[in-house]
């Protein structure tokens, strides 16, 4: 897998899915092209996302709810933001719904994630997707793809907790636990507190944290390019 | 061990010591609100003002002067001494019964004249900057000594501590550092008088020693005036000059003085008129221990050198010391540059003579420092010499520094000239202005001893001739109005100027002197330094003919002379 | 592809942008429907701190909303025009003065920014009118205007406290001359349908004559009208300046029963107020509690009334009262039950023996109170005064008084600075005693009474014997440099908790861990910097912003600084007394020990800039008196 994805830059892999792909909600996808990772940060489009899952697990768990909020031109654009509910197959285990609060008549009044899934592909579209700990989003949002359409999801993927952690290490700061936490990190960008576990508002948090990783990583003789901020490309 | 080591970690502690008790003092002061403290004792008061009073001066210069001048130098002693008490007994409770707190306060309200205000805050100034370069020279002696620098350098670093010290000025006017650097100054100065009066007469008390005897019998005065005979200098303790010219010297050093703005302020710090005469009392004996040393000091130091640079007979060939072997403290000296040595007959020997074959060049104001050196006393007791050194000189420093800054930025610069100066701006005028003195006083330091020499004569005598006797009238005679005060200032200050100017060059510039400053063309056979009794008593007289001729001053005016005579609510205020 | 939001959702999900929003003005004038959709019209930006703000986007094409941190504003010539924090808008529309024009800004910090766009903003302003009457109007967003912003009456509750009683005269006096007979002056008043009339001779009050007296005095006692109206008037009726505030109006007359007050300037009459056109404005509790103080016979009553004071702190608070006004209304209502305590008193032992006056001191003399706090007070008495038949009265007066306050919970004073103490009720001449005493000999225990005894105010009692201590006092003082000095030292022993890099300096351990005592760190070294600069100039001021007004003339202090120390005492006082509020709400007793941590970014900066105003003044004073 690793020397798959050393060999193949992203935008080959997406090539070969669509050589082989059916029409279908994921093609369409594919079909408009990926961000290239050495266009200047500040012209790419972003989607900032968030899920909230039944659990941690992916082969097991399932998602919830999903928000983002797209960036583009460094600003978070409100307007075009979304939020809505899958519904899962199994029951909500009660330690995730103590998290995000949602009941299982909540999200049985919910459509299932197929009906869902068309939406979010339809606004990750020539986007880089940006989350904190973005490893869940990447790998829910992969597994669901190939349960349903039977192709994984790829995308160039900006982790704002990565990048949190590059920016400790180039300041030679030792990284405490729960540092990293997605309000933690708000802290210190002095952004407001908001309340956590529902999938907007983190989103939206997640989405403004990155707002303001990026203006401290501005400070370079060359301007930077997308390739220094994401961990997928 | 090494004795700059040595030298380092005892300033070291002591300056830890400063800031330690500085901090333990502050933190103590934002006590409770309710639970008011008590005051300073009248002792520790004294001890404080006693440090406030002397400076390196008196320190490091006064047994420099006794050395060389002999008997004729305690015209300083007295001057200095007299100086206190005057101030102490004559001027302070009068101040402090005015309520006022400076001189040129006293003088503004009493002739209520700005003119004489300022008149009084100019004289000031000046007399207080010739103290600063007194100070100046002391700590860049100590310094470059302890550093092993030249002179210049030392003066350099010396000028920036002394900056950061008073700009800080956290530690000035706390009471128990004034203390601990009064502790540190006099053991500094009396550890090795005592060892060097040992060594020399076998009597522990230098006071004492000085009149003692030599082990062989022969007082130590005599054997001193031997000595300086044999190598062409005057008599040690014969009189030089006449006796009318001393008084009139110590007069003038005397009145000159008692105006000093940092010492006045010590009188006021205490709350109760009781405590503040005690404390002036005690200051008075910390003040003598260090005056009543220094003549000791003084001639102990050059009978050392003496013998140190002249071993043997003057007659004799190898009478003089070879310079090949000549010892550390020697070269140490070299090095500042204060100690020098020209072999001018080239025979490899240090002549050292009165007049032109002399060889060796000595900074006077090197022989307290280099005493316990010559003396051959242990490292520790040098290295807590400089430590008093720079004591003796921040203190003093430092509050002088402070009040001046004040007088120019708040009572000219706000007073006079920028009425609107914003309280920013007058913070940073008072930063600017210090630097300024810094500055001038570090440059009069470069450039000793002439030219300061003759300023400081300028300085006292005309704060002598001016202030003093402004303030005695405005005191004790009620008649006397701002007309006669102003004009009676201006006359006694023209008068010594002119005097002054006349024997000095007119503004200093050398080739204008009107004639020869020598005894035989003075005036009285008063020299030009001690002119300022004469100009003082010159203001008395024009100020009390003029006031006799022009308006009485105000009624409230001569209501309040007369109530600060009178001794008023000392029973009145009930205790409960 | 456009995606719209579903609005069922968005209720929910964008509460925390739409909850700020309605918290802010001029947001919380648009009506809920608007509020809910309002946060899909934002884009959310993020600027670091010292950025430029309007670098992509020029001022005028968006209006921004800060969520956090703090922005400056500059106008053309780089000249600051106001420092913004959180809640504040700027950009488009938000500034309207002439001369103010935004031109650039930059963050001040590292900064979270809602912006909307000239477009929408025009909408919601074509549909809400409230909303755009914010931006049609001058409304300035300056943060030397935070405090009056903050302090700006919002609630018609209590803005009798900050309006002067001049804007309340509704119309000229109607004034008759005394030469004028009864039946002229009741015709005039049916004319001017006035209820009440003032008496003027040569543009001076000399009476009044209202309704009431002409149906009591006139019609009742059946008197011929054609008598002078000077036989009927009231002579000289109490009155009061026209810049009293509105509040203090109200206490006087409640206090005295009346119900019409005329009100005078400096050259003579400005007007007439009465009871109605007081009560036209929404009346405040405070005046409530006050006279229904005076209508207390028990201590147990007045203790039920002064129960309420933290009620109405956290009124105030919520109402955003100027402290300044806090400060005259708590203080009032210790004033009142201190009077109506003597007054008992007075019933129950009997009229007073010879004269006497009982003083406050300390903050209820400056007017500065805030919740509770300790009774400073003291009793100067007639030199007629013979210990051996008076001491008993005036002992019991005293204990009956202090004992009443400390049952209302002015709980008594730990220095035992009270009238109760028998070393602080005393005659005049024991007085001057002291007075002259402390300033001969200002030993810190002196300087600590002095400190308390310089801020005095007549509560209760004679006038003149006020009088002769308070200027006996001020003329011991007046040009006493030394003194003054000592004042000043003691001035300098509380200092603000900042440190040299501008960092709050908190206490450390202990109960009051990690908070800094606004009280003694923040507040004391601006009174007491007011109290040096007010004895040197001689001034008779005891309220701290009064000091300030009048050193200021005097030039004692630049009108600069002045100004400066002024607005830091009314910032460090508003957060005081938000603090006290949010503690009294929370169940718990109100302290002084505040932590930064409970502030906004906003707040502690403007908090470190007082602090750093009273630094720079106590260095300046601390140089001029060289202590």
């Amino acid at each position: 897998m690793s020397i798959w994805k050393f060999l193949f830059n992203l935008d080959e892999r997406r090539y070969w899915y669509l050589r082989k792909m059916p029409a279908g909600p994921l093609r369409e996808y594919y079909e408009s092209t990926f961000p290239t990772p050495d266009t200047d940060w500040r012209q790419v489009e972003y989607l900032a996302l968030d899920f909230e899952t039944t659990g941690l697990d992916k082969d097991k768990d399932e998602i919830l709810s999903i928000g983002y909020v797209p960036i583009r031109g460094q600003s978070l654009r409100l307007g075009e933001a979304d939020h809505f509910l899958s519904r899962p197959v199994r029951a909500i285990p009660e330690s995730s719904a103590v998290i995000h609060g949602i009941m299982d008549d909540t999200a049985s009044s919910a459509r299932p994630l197929e009906e869902a899934l068309p939406r979010l592909l339809k606004s990750l579209e020539s986007r880089v997707l940006v989350a904190h700990h973005a490893a869940v989003e990447y790998e829910f949002l992969s597994k669901a793809c190939k349960r349903i359409y039977g192709y994984p999801f790829i995308a160039p993927v900006v982790d704002t907790l990565a990048l949190e952690v590059r920016i400790f290490r180039s300041m030679d700061k030792p990284i405490r636990s729960g540092d990293l936490r997605l309000d933690k990190a708000r802290v210190r960008y002095n952004l407001p507190r908001y309340p956590a576990h529902n999938a907007l508002i983190d989103a939206i948090a997640a989405g403004e944290l990155f707002l303001a990783q990026s203006t401290y990583r501005k400070r370079r003789k060359r301007a930077l390019r997308l390739k220094d901020m994401t961990v997928i490309t | 061990m090494e004795l700059q080591t040595l030298t380092f970690i005892v300033v070291g502690l002591t300056f830890a010591l400063y800031i330690g008790i500085a901090i333990w003092a502050k933190a103590g002061s934002t006590g409770e609100f309710y639970a008011a403290g008590r005051g300073v004792h009248p002792v520790a008061n004294g001890m404080a003002t006693a440090a406030d009073w002397m400076s390196a001066a008196s320190f490091i210069s006064m047994a420099g002067l006794i050395a060389f001048m002999g008997y004729d130098a305690s015209l300083f002693l007295m001057g200095w001494t007299g100086g206190y008490v005057l101030l102490a007994m004559l001027l302070a409770p009068y101040l402090r019964k005015f309520g006022k707190f400076t001189v040129p306060e006293f003088i503004g309200d009493r002739y209520y004249s700005q003119t004489a205000r300022m008149v009084a805050v100019l004289c000031l100034i000046v007399a207080s900057l010739t103290y600063v370069i007194g100070q100046m020279k002391g700590i860049g002696v100590a310094f470059s000594r302890f550093l092993e620098l030249d002179y210049e350098t030392g003066l350099f670093i010396g000028m920036g501590i002394v900056f950061v010290y008073a700009v800080l000025g956290g530690m000035k006017g706390i009471t128990y550092t004034q203390i601990a650097q009064y502790c540190v100054l006099i053991m500094a100065y009396t550890i090795p008088a005592i060892f060097i009066s040992l060594q020399l007469t076998n009597n522990p008390i230098p006071q004492m020693g000085l009149f003692g005897s030599l082990s062989d019998g022969t007082p130590l005065l005599a054997r001193l005036d031997e000595t300086l005979i044999d190598l062409g200098f005057p008599q040690y303790t014969a009189q030089k000059t006449t006796t009318l010219n001393m008084v009139f010297y110590t007069f003038s050093l005397m009145i000159g003085t008692a105006g000093l703005p940092h010492v006045i302020i010590r009188f006021f710090t205490v709350p109760k008129v009781r405590d503040a005469r005690l404390s002036a009392g005690w200051a008075l004996v910390f003040i003598g221990i260090l005056y009543t040393t220094a003549p000791a000091v003084g001639s102990m130091a050059f009978y050392n050198l003496a013998k140190t640079v002249q071993p043997g007979p003057v007659s004799a060939v190898d009478g003089a010391m070879a310079y090949e072997a000549r010892p550390q403290w020697f070269k140490n000296w070299e090095t500042t540059g204060l100690l020098k040595f020209e072999d001018k007959n080239g025979d490899g020997r240090v002549q050292y003579r009165k007049g032109g074959d002399n060889e060796l060049k000595v900074d006077r104001d090197i022989m307290v420092l280099a005493n316990p050196e010559i003396a051959k006393l242990p490292n520790w007791v040098i290295a807590v010499v400089a430590a008093g050194g720079l004591a003796a000189a921040l203190s003093t420093a430092a509050g002088l520094l402070l009040a001046m800054s004040t007088a120019i930025s708040h009572d000219l610069l706000k007073g006079m000239f920028a009425k609107n100066i914003s309280e920013k701006g007058e913070l940073m005028a008072a930063r600017i202005s210090m630097a300024g003195v810094i500055a001038i006083a570090g440059w009069f330091g470069l450039h000793p001893p002439g030219f300061a020499a003759q300023v400081v004569a300028l300085a006292f005598g005309l704060a002598a001739s001016s202030i003093f006797p402004a303030l005695m009238m405005g005191i004790f005679n009620k008649r006397v109005n701002n007309t006669g005060a102003v004009l009676g200032m201006l006359a006694g200050l023209l008068s010594t100027l002119i005097y002054i100017f006349w024997f000095k060059g007119w503004f200093f510039v050398p080739g204008t002197e009107m004639l020869p400053n020598k005894p035989e063309n003075w005036f009285l056979g008063i020299q030009p330094e001690a002119f300022g009794t004469i100009g003082a008593a010159i203001n008395f007289a024009v100020a009390i003919l003029v006031s006799k001729v022009t308006k009485a001053p105000p009624e409230h005016i001569q209501h309040l002379v007369e109530d600060i005579r009178t001794p008023r609510g000392a029973g009145a205020a009930t205790d409960h | 592809m456009t995606v719209t939001i579903r609005t069922d959702t968005v209720d929910i999900e964008l509460l925390e942008i739409r909850d700020f929003l309605a918290a802010n003005h001029p947001f919380d004038q648009l009506p809920e429907d608007a509020l809910a959709e309002l946060p899909t019209m934002l884009q959310v930006r993020y600027f670091r701190r010292d950025t430029i703000i309007s670098e992509t986007n020029s001022l005028e094409s968006y209006l921004y909303l800060i969520r956090t941190g703090a922005v400056e504003v500059f106008n053309i010539e780089n000249e600051i025009l106001a420092r913004l924090g959180e809640g504040d808008v700027f950009g488009y529309r938000a500034s309207h003065r002439p001369n103010q024009i935004e031109h650039h800004c930059t963050a001040l910090e590292d900064t979270l920014i809602y912006q909307l766009s000239a477009q929408d903003v025009d909408k919601l302003c074509e549909h809400h009118t409230q909303f755009a009457y914010f931006f049609s109007s001058v409304v300035g967003d300056r943060l030397r205007d935070a405090i009056n912003q903050a302090t700006q009456v919002t609630s018609s509750q209590v803005n009798l406290i900050t309006t002067p009683i001049r804007e309340l005269i509704q119309r000229k006096p109607v004034t008759i001359s005394p030469s004028a007979s009864i039946y002229e002056t009741a015709r005039k008043m049916s004319k001017e349908r006035v209820s009440s009339i003032l008496v003027c001779a040569k543009g001076q009050l000399a009476g009044i004559v209202t309704d009431r007296d002409l149906r009591n005095r006139v019609v009742a006692e059946a008197l011929d009208v054609n008598l002078p109206i000077t036989e009927i008037m009231t002579f000289n009726p109490s009155s009061l300046k026209d810049d009293t505030f509105a509040f203090q109006a109200q206490l006087h007359m409640a206090r005295h029963n009346i119900h019409h007050l005329p009100i005078t300037h400096d050259d003579g009459i400005a007007g007439m107020v009465t009871a109605t056109d007081l009560t036209k404005h929404q009346t405040t509790s405070v005046v409530y509690m006050v006279s229904d103080i005076y209508k207390q016979n028990k201590i147990e009553r007045m203790q039920e009334v002064a129960n309420k004071i933290p009620d109405l702190l956290v009124n105030m608070a919520v109402a955003e009262a100027s402290a300044d006004s806090v400060g005259h209304l708590i203080t009032s209502i210790t004033d009142a039950i201190t009077s109506r305590l003597l007054q008992l008193a007075e019933e129950r032992l009997g009229p007073p023996p010879v004269r006497y006056v009982w003083v406050a001191a300390g903050s209820q003399a400056r007017n500065e109170q805030t919740a509770k706090s300790d009774q400073d007070n003291c009793m100067i008495i007639d030199d007629a005064y013979d210990p051996r038949i008076h001491a008993d009265y005036f002992r019991e007066l005293a204990k009956f008084v202090c004992d009443g306050l400390n049952a209302c919970g002015y709980i008594y004073c730990p220095g035992e600075m009270m009238a109760i103490t028998d070393k602080w009720r005393q005659p005049l001449t024991v007085w001057k005693g002291y007075f002259e005493k402390w300033i001969d000999q200002p030993e810190p225990m002196s300087l600590m009474l002095t400190s308390v005894f310089f801020d005095m105010r007549r509560v209760y009692g004679s006038r003149n014997l006020f009088r002769e201590i308070a200027e006996y006092a001020l003329e011991k003082t007046r040009g006493n440099r030394i003194f003054l000095a000592f004042m000043a030292g003691n001035a300098l022993s509380h200092q603000p908790p900042i440190g040299f890099f501008r960092n709050f300096v908190l206490i450390k351990g202990g109960e009051h861990n990690q908070t800094f005592d606004v009280k003694h760190n923040g507040i004391v070294p601006i009174v007491d910097l007011a109290r040096v600069y007010s004895l040197a100039a001689g001034s008779k001021a005891v309220n701290t912003l009064d000091r300030l007004d009048v050193v200021a003339e005097g030039g004692e202090v630049t009108s600069e600084g002045a100004h400066d120390l002024k607005d830091a005492l009314e910032f460090i006082c508003y957060l005081r007394i938000q603090h006290q509020a949010r503690l009294i709400k929370a169940g718990e007793p109100a302290d002084n020990f505040m932590s930064p941590d409970h502030l906004s970014h906003f707040e502690r900066n403007h908090l470190k800039d007082a602090f750093s105003v009273v630094r720079t003044m106590q260095n300046t004073l601390s140089q001029r008196y060289k202590m």
